[in-house]
């Protein structure tokens, strides 16, 4: 999966879990440009992702994730 | 949207926003106030769980307790937990925060004593790890944990209100390497991973809309390929595949199996099938059910939503109530177009129909009583008094062939499980559809000013048990009933006017001269919407009826009456 097809599915997956059909992501797009995204809705995004591209983020990959980019990133390097 | 029941938990995470969006859109929900008292993080558990009880017709409103504190505000009265008045508690505890096995068990047990109100209690997971490896099983901590879980199960068999989330079963079940997620646990405090959390609001939520009267009362079920394999009108009844000759044969017979052993807990197993009644009951006299198995048959060429109908109408139950199993996905989807609240579990392949079955947890049991054992030979001599109705014109001459016996007690320690019970899953003849807690129900006795009678009917067809309750409470003159059930089972008899003959004796008795009843529309009650006006009542207003105690007009009723 290419790098933008990871950012399309991201937007895809972002756009059911937050119930918002407008959301359009960025690679510096961050928790404070969603409406939701807190620290409980986190835990729920990264098992998603997770579980959408069948990877496994390891406790330190989890804590250093910062934006949309990061987490774009990771699973390109782990598919 | 497909149906929550059977969502992958995946799913159930992605679509969580949409789900709760639809689910409180419309309908009636019960309330429930449910404490969440916890060692480990609640925040999804929370989210979820309203979903599956929203989608039982539930509506919840949570008290979360602060995080780890569950035993200080269960054993030392928290104020706030106590001032938010839970009708449920629930501890969710797991092994995650375990620590000494022993030393557990006493906590939980000073926080159970403590509390006075119905406990939801999780049990213990194994744990994920083993330290001697197998050895672990009889001397490690594996041993400990199920002597913890053997000791929550023996205080729950001695308790009544107090029921086990079988954690245990669910960890295993789901596969423990998929339960524990230990960097969720790490970073979020959560006890185990999020589809874990799914699963276990599931099991939850079975056990809270039980409670509250939710489950399903009785199986629809189809024939061809649904009971057996085969088409018996095609293949003839020796062709059928249900016995152990073949693995299609062994899974109909479990199935078969299956049932039976869901129909000794009260559910009713009714036939509806497009057969020939004669080639139905050829294929059934090879099953290992038999046609004494079953309550309603309906084998005929008409619509199934028309079979299930009858069914309902048989049965006295809303169609709400039945679970409908075929393995036609054409007549499933009529059914779900025609009867939308009828329950219509997906069915695929036969060796999938016990899990599916099971794992929607349509009948989940927090109590049996010996109404519940009998409640299928009931329905059965129902079948056989109706039969007798058509042969009578007269219908008080079919009331007195029956030889009617009602009897009357009070309330009492010995059968509040079973009044709490009735008055919480009475949907059509409840008056007020006040639901009732058993600690209330158990109160009752010792109240001055409270009369509380239930009543039982017996015919010479069986034994109904105990069917109807009264409950008024005194104002000085004035008495006001605040509870009146009866059961569906026992409609047109006229137990009715001889439960409220007796229950009027009674408040002569303590001086009434008023009686007030009230009649509150819930959307099920309408078989009793003028009850209060064709017994002399008047007013109405705000679902308040007066009448003076000696105005009140009782029809004749045709059965002794004892107790």
């Amino acid at each position: 999966m290419s790098r933008s097809e990871v950012m399309a599915a991201l937007q895809e997956l972002f756009r059911e879990l937050f119930d918002d059909g407008s959301i359009t992501l960025t690679d510096a797009t961050t928790a404070a440009d969603i409406d939701g995204w807190d620290s409980l809705e986190h835990v729920n995004l990264i098992v998603t992702v997770e579980k959408r591209f069948r990877v496994r983020f390891t406790m330190d990959e989890i804590l250093s994730l910062q934006s949309v980019g990061d987490m774009a990133d990771l699973v390109c390097e782990k598919t | 949207m497909p149906d929550i029941l059977t969502m992958p938990p995946g799913e159930v995470l992605r679509k969580k926003r949409a789900l709760l969006r639809e689910l409180s859109a419309g309908g009636v929900f019960t309330p429930v106030r449910i404490a969440l008292l916890s060692s480990s993080t609640v925040g999804e558990l929370e989210n979820i769980l309203r979903l599956y009880l929203l989608a039982h017709g539930v509506e919840p409103v949570f008290f979360a307790g602060q995080y780890d504190r569950w035993y200080e505000e269960a054993a030392f009265g928290d104020a706030a937990l106590t001032g938010f008045q839970p009708d449920i508690v629930y501890i969710h505890t797991s092994f995650r925060n375990l620590g000494d096995p022993d030393e557990m068990f006493s906590k939980l047990e000073t926080a159970w004593a403590a509390l006075g109100c119905a406990i939801v209690q999780n049990n213990f997971e194994m744990p994920p790890f083993r330290v001697m490896g197998n050895r672990d099983a009889s001397h490690g901590l594996l041993s400990r944990v199920e002597e913890l879980n053997r000791s929550i199960v023996l205080h729950a068999a001695s308790h009544s209100r107090f029921y086990v989330n079988d954690i245990h079963w669910l960890s295993a079940w789901f596969g423990l390497e998929r339960w524990f997620d230990d960097a969720l646990w790490y970073t979020a405090k959560y006890a185990m991973s999020l589809e874990a959390l799914v699963l276990l609001c599931r099991n939850l939520a079975n056990i809270v809309k039980s409670l509250l009267g939710k489950n399903k009362k009785a199986l629809a079920l189809d024939l061809d390929n649904t009971l057996w394999g085969g088409i018996v009108g095609d293949d003839g009844a020796d062709a059928l595949e249900q016995t152990a000759d073949t693995p299609n044969g062994m899974a109909f017979l479990d199935f078969q199996k299956y049932l039976k052993q869901v129909s000794a807990l009260g559910i009713p197993l009714n036939i509806v099938s497009k057969n020939s009644e004669d080639a139905a009951l050829a294929g059934l006299s090879r099953a290992y059910l038999k046609r004494e198995d079953i309550v309603c048959f309906y084998a005929n060429w008409d619509g199934k939503d028309k079979s299930l109908r009858a069914v309902a109408r048989d049965l006295n139950i809303g169609a709400d109530s039945i679970v409908f199993v075929d393995d036609n996905p054409a007549e499933r989807e009529l059914v779900r177009q025609s009867l939308p609240d009828t329950a219509v579990p997906e069915i695929t392949s036969p060796e999938t129909m016990i899990r599916t079955l099971d794992a929607a947890g349509y009948f989940e049991i927090t109590a049996l009583t010996e109404d519940d054992r009998a409640r299928v030979a009931a329905y059965q001599a129902e079948q056989e008094r109706k039969k007798e109705e058509r042969s009578f014109s007269d219908y008080s001459e079919y009331l007195r062939s029956l030889r009617m016996t009602a009897s009357f007690e009070p309330v009492s320690a010995g059968n509040a499980a079973r009044v709490t019970q009735l008055i919480n899953k009475t949907n059509q003849f409840n008056l007020t559809a006040r639901r009732c807690p058993e600690s209330e129900i158990a109160a009752l006795p010792d109240d001055p000013g409270t009369v509380a009678l239930c009543g039982r009917l017996a015919d010479r067809f069986g034994d109904h048990g105990l069917v109807t309750v009264l409950i008024a409470s005194l104002q000085g003159e004035t008495a006001e009933i605040d509870v009146w059930v009866m059961s569906c089972r026992v409609f047109k008899r006229g137990l009715e006017y001889a439960a409220l003959r007796r229950l009027l004796e009674l408040l002569r008795e303590r001086g009434v001269k008023t009686v007030r009843g009230v009649y509150l529309p819930t959307g099920k009650n309408q078989p009793v919407e003028t009850l209060y006006r064709d017994l002399g009542f008047s007013g109405g207003d705000g679902g308040v009826w007066t009448a003076a105690i000696n105005d009140i007009m009782i029809p004749e009723t045709f059965m002794g009456v004892g107790g």
